[in-house]
């Protein structure tokens, strides 16, 4: 039978790969997030949280990577939050070194770094042990089985060897993998493999999640389950999550704040709304001559917004971050203006910028307008 | 659907120490190494002349016991020493015509080399023709070889119970480990170790490996072991049971007395045999994806030094043969008749090591080199594997 000692569960009914479930207590510390508060459950049950969402789980102070002659990484700092990180960059852009100085695999040649509170350079083993990784590379165990392979990872996180395999029953089971599991990896598909890596990178409920384009060989059902998964495990048990990623539409739907990488270096960091711009409006009118710039703009620009017309002749309008969340003021309001020029509103909205272009933007070195 | 399925929970139990992690590899790998059929009858197969071996001992304590052999060998003893007597008092002897004949050509039994011997070695040859008579001690003594027989011959002559035990049990327990357990040994670890790293590196597990908290020498460690403890199943493990056999049929507790150390130093011999030639097995795993080439280059190390060795050894002894051979400095050191190129043959660089280990080899510059000798062929490995992971990791 299951030791309940070893386990504590969510305080909330989520819904988790199809079914719910329910149970009693946990916290999420700080759960307040940029638009969208969290607040979930009680308290108790929170030992294994460590870091609460929304804290900061890594800090880099101008980390420099040197690989023989060439720069990989270079004054690298960042502050990343205990919520879900995208990683983006294009390729040899430092993602992946970038990964292997966190979890200790290379040494940095310069800077100073702390993952959840432990030193990069002194406590690799410790970060390890804290930290679940899934690795971009097709890898695996040879001559393993599925749940021998997450059983095996269980016991190198310490956890003795048949708690180790009824661990792995459980998460195997939440990552969906069934009879699958009693079969050799060797013979698995890219995705299955991914499916087990994942499974193997919670098995020992780890407080920091590095996963590597692990959405790589996923069909498009699995790929959004275990985005979903990816979501679920930090919105629910605190579990914080660096996502290095090609894809951009996987940022999209899990992702709250977003790195770019480009020749080694930081290019933007941002939440993901707030790259976005959802506090940029667009306008259109019926017939916009004179009055938009003569009598509109004045007026609107002297509440503190900011107003720039765009190539199609519509207008783009930056409201300050105290107002994003007040929609409906907003519109109110450029709703009055444009009455008040004898204006007609054809179309408000808001005008997103998308995550592709910001990415191309931030790698060609441009700064980005909202950075 | 699965019983446990209970979606996710957090795990709180303790985890064990980062020092003990190791041991995760090493078990698992037993599981996969078990798996195969072959490594099961080659298992099987490598305890067959454990048998051998202790019908050759428990016939030895039963002749011992009797002292059938040892009375046989103190009146023959006797025997020489009254001739010798004899010899020395009498100048000679008169035949049925009158003339004097001097005793040293007196009668076919002088014979021309039997001459020049001391009474020692007189003694020696009198013990070697009537144990050569008996065909089960002959047996035993060609199991024991050349320099096995040598020792224990003159323990046997010198008539000291303790010594000649002592002596015969640490040479059968010695050619037990080095001749049959030897070679089972490199038939086994040339089957199972080659794949050990080589398929980590082809299917990138070490990335799997070392993104946990598991550090490169815990992982050198737990493949070291598989093969380490898998040698020891099939030598150490039979000489002891060979050992614990041969002390439980024993009349009495002297044979303990005597010989209370060999199992510390059947230990010892064992990790010298395996320790060198597993990581020297790791080391070819770890320089290629193949593991066929791995396992081709582990053969060709043992049989192309074995039989280099051999063959430079026979060129040697025969070249320094002939009654004016001169004094050779190296005599003492043990490198004469070319004996500093034992170390091309790692086959007979661990026997030396292991001979001095059980404490029946000579302590002489060769038997100290081969221990020198397997030293750097044991940290050599170990380097190669740890650069070898280091880049790995690196990608």
């Amino acid at each position: 039978m299951l030791d309940p000692q070893h386990y504590s569960r969510a305080g909330v009914t989520t819904e988790s790969n199809g079914r719910g479930s329910t149970a009693d207590g946990v916290n999420l510390v700080g759960g307040s997030r940029d638009g969208d508060a969290t607040s979930v459950g009680g308290s108790g049950g929170s030992a294994g949280l460590g870091v609460g969402a929304g804290s900061v789980a890594i800090e880099l102070q101008q980390l420099s990577k040197r690989l023989g002659k060439k720069t990989v990484l270079s004054d690298v700092t960042l502050q990343i939050s205990n919520r879900v990180t995208g990683l983006l960059g294009p390729n040899g852009a430092g993602k992946s070194t970038l990964i292997k100085v966190l979890l200790g695999l290379l040494r940095p040649t310069a800077g100073e770094g702390r993952l959840l509170g432990r030193d990069i350079r002194r406590d690799q083993l410790e970060i390890r042990q804290l930290v679940g990784y899934t690795p971009e590379d097709d890898c695996y165990i040879d001559g393993l089985t599925g749940v021998e392979m997450v059983q095996m990872s269980g016991q190198f996180y310490g956890i003795p060897g048949r708690e180790a395999l009824r661990r792995a029953h459980e998460v195997l089971d939440f990552c969906g993998i069934k009879q699958e599991r009693y079969r050799e990896i060797a013979g698995y598909s890219t995705g299955m493999r991914q499916q087990v890596k994942f499974a193997s990178a919670i098995v020992h409920n780890p407080q920091f999640l590095i996963l590597d384009e692990p959405t790589t060989g996923l069909d498009p059902e699995e790929r959004e389950r275990l985005l979903r998964r990816i979501k679920f495990l930090n919105r629910q048990f605190g579990i914080g999550v660096m996502l290095s990623t090609h894809i951009l539409p996987d940022v999209q739907l899990v992702c709250d704040d977003v790195i770019v990488l480009a020749e080694g270096q930081v290019r933007t960091h941002q939440s993901l709304q707030s790259l976005q711009g959802v506090n940029r409006w667009r306008v259109q009118w019926l017939e916009p001559g004179e009055a938009v710039a003569g009598v509109w703009a004045p007026q609107v620009t002297r509440w503190g917004w900011r107003v720039e017309e765009a190539v199609d002749g519509s207008w783009e309008l930056t409201v300050p971050e105290a107002e994003r969340a007040e929609a409906a003021a907003v519109a109110e309001r450029v709703w009055e203006a444009s009455t008040a020029a004898g204006l007609t509103v054809l179309h408000l909205g808001p005008a997103q910028e998308s995550l592709e272009a910001i990415f191309l933007k931030a790698i060609e070195g441009r700064a980005h307008a909202h950075s | 659907m699965p019983i446990h399925d209970v979606g996710y929970r957090r795990w709180q139990g303790a985890a064990s120490g980062f020092g003990s992690r190791w041991s995760t590899i090493t078990n698992k790998g037993f599981e996969i190494v078990f798996r195969s059929q072959w490594v099961r009858r080659m298992m099987f197969l490598a305890w067959l002349p454990a048998v051998y071996f202790g019908a050759g001992l428990f016939f030895f304590e039963r002749t011992f016991e009797n002292r059938q052999l040892l009375n046989a060998v103190a009146e023959l003893n006797n025997a020489v020493d009254a001739a010798e007597e004899t010899a020395r008092t009498a100048q000679g002897i008169y035949d049925d015509d009158g003339r004097f004949i001097p005793t040293q050509n007196r009668g076919p039994q002088v014979e021309e080399g039997y001459r020049g011997f001391s009474t020692a070695q007189k003694r020696r040859e009198a013990t070697l023709r009537m144990i050569g008579r008996t065909p089960m001690l002959g047996g035993i003594f060609a199991l024991l070889g050349t320099s096995g027989s040598e020792e224990v011959f003159d323990a046997i002559i010198s008539q000291d119970e303790m010594r000649i035990r002592r002596v015969i049990w640490s040479w059968f327990i010695l050619k037990f480990l080095t001749t049959p357990q030897g070679f089972a040994l490199l038939l086994l670890v040339g089957w199972v170790a080659p794949p050990m790293i080589a398929k980590d590196l082809r299917t990138k597990a070490f990335l799997l490996y070392f993104s946990r908290p598991l550090s490169k020498f815990s992982y050198i460690l737990g493949k070291l072991m598989i093969l380490v403890v898998l040698c020891s199943v099939i030598t150490t493990l039979p000489a002891l049971i060979l050992y614990g056999c041969g002390i439980g049929l024993s009349p009495d507790l002297t044979p303990l007395l005597v010989t209370w150390d060999l199992p510390l130093r059947i230990l010892f011999v064992g990790l010298i045999h395996s320790v060198p030639a597993c990581l020297l097995a790791l080391m070819l795993s770890s320089i290629t994806t193949e593991s066929r080439y791995a396992m081709f280059g582990w053969y060709a190390i043992w049989t192309l030094g074995f039989v280099t060795w051999r063959i430079l050894s026979t060129a040697f002894a025969s070249s320094s043969l002939g009654p004016e051979r001169e004094f050779d400095p190296l005599m003492p050191l043990g490198l004469e008749d070319g004996g500093g190129w034992v170390y091309v043959s790692l086959y007979d660089t661990i026997s030396l090591a292991q001979s001095l280990a059980m404490g029946v080899g000579e302590f002489n510059l060769q038997s100290q080199l081969a221990v020198l000798c397997l030293t750097v062929i044991s940290l050599f490995s170990f380097a190669v594997i740890w650069r070898q992971l280091s880049r790995a990791t690196l990608g």
